[in-house]
């Protein structure tokens, strides 16, 4: 057994997607304190949402491996709001315009 | 060979896999590829509330976008004045409750049940920390002002993170459930399907929150 597949077996690889997860954490914090509103602040969030979604999803739920209806459902699910994000930032009137009730 | 004798050789051979050793005459590949589609991690119904909460929290996030296009004022002053340290902290418990979830499941495959148990307490342990801080949050809003019928950013806030919440206190009640099974000895190395389904349904909950957390307290 080489020494990934060693890691993988006693579950340590784990450990390096919750270090992953919490340094994208704090760097997100560090954009909330700091950083102005703008389009690249919120493609930076919205990719980082997508990866530590796709972290958990793949390597804590272990979908990865299971039926793959569950796995792009979740998948999809974490693509799209993010994706919902950077569109709403862009096109915020036309989604004003689109949900307004009444003339 | 017809399409029916086909399924019937399908359903078969899922059939053979459920036994302990599945028969050697059957290639590797064969079962894989009859096998895969039909993992279902926990159990069938643990999926559908899964999903069924996540459809509730994808309604969320839907209103969240439609208020922001209307009051964009709203949703640009409002994350400023919440706790940011508070939202930090609680994700990184729920990310950490997470990793002992699964580290808790890789203990029990490895048969070490008490190392399972340590693990598993430790994820009812950051769900009760995350309640305290949320509430604690809850606390801090209130005494600056901010409550429910304050703006709409807020009331967007307010019913998302309360939901949010009531699912960490009923997640960490199956975690505690899981617990008992193990202790029992109705888990073990081979058998732990429920506490697969209990921690599925708590990666949801952390996975919501990966969601919840940037758009109320980083996005503007």
């Amino acid at each position: 057994m080489n020494k990934l597949s060693s890691l993988t077996t006693n579950g340590r690889h784990l450990d390096v997607y919750w270090l992953l997860l919490i340094a994208m954490t704090l760097i997100s914090a560090a954009i909330a304190e700091k950083a102005e509103p703008s389009l690249l602040i919120t493609i930076v969030i919205a990719a980082m949402i997508v990866i530590k979604a796709r972290l958990v999803i793949d390597h804590f739920m272990e979908l990865k491996s299971a039926s793959p209806y569950i796995y792009h459902l979740m998948n999809a699910y974490f693509y799209l709001f993010p994706l919902m994000a950077v569109l709403v930032w862009l096109f915020p009137e036309t989604l004003a315009e689109w949900t307004r009730l009444g003339p | 060979m017809s399409t029916s004798d086909s399924h019937l050789r399908d359903s078969t051979l899922a059939l053979d896999l459920s036994s302990e050793s599945p028969p050697e005459s059957v290639p590797q590949d064969r079962l894989k590829q009859a096998f895969d589609p039909k993992v279902i991690p926990g159990n069938p119904a643990i999926w559908v509330g899964i999903f069924s909460e996540l459809t509730e929290f994808g309604i969320f996030f839907v209103i969240y976008f439609i208020a922001r296009a209307h009051y964009p004022e709203e949703f640009l002053e409002g994350p400023l004045q919440l706790h940011t340290t508070a939202g930090t902290i609680n994700t990184l418990v729920l990310i950490t409750s997470s990793f002992f979830v699964v580290k808790g499941i890789f203990s029990l495959r490895d048969g070490k049940p008490d190392a399972a148990i340590r693990w598993l307490w430790g994820t009812v342990g950051a769900g009760i920390l995350y309640l305290i801080i949320k509430y604690w949050e809850y606390e801090w809003n209130v005494d600056k002002g901010i409550e429910v019928n304050s703006n709409n950013f807020f009331a967007v806030y307010y019913y998302t993170t309360f939901n949010h919440m009531l699912h960490v206190g009923w997640g960490s009640g199956g975690i505690i459930w899981a617990i008992t099974q193990i202790k029992s000895g109705r888990y073990d190395a081979q058998n732990h399907s429920g506490l697969i389904a209990a921690a599925c349904y708590w990666h949801m909950i952390d996975l919501a929150w990966i969601m919840i957390f940037p758009l109320l307290y980083v996005l503007r």
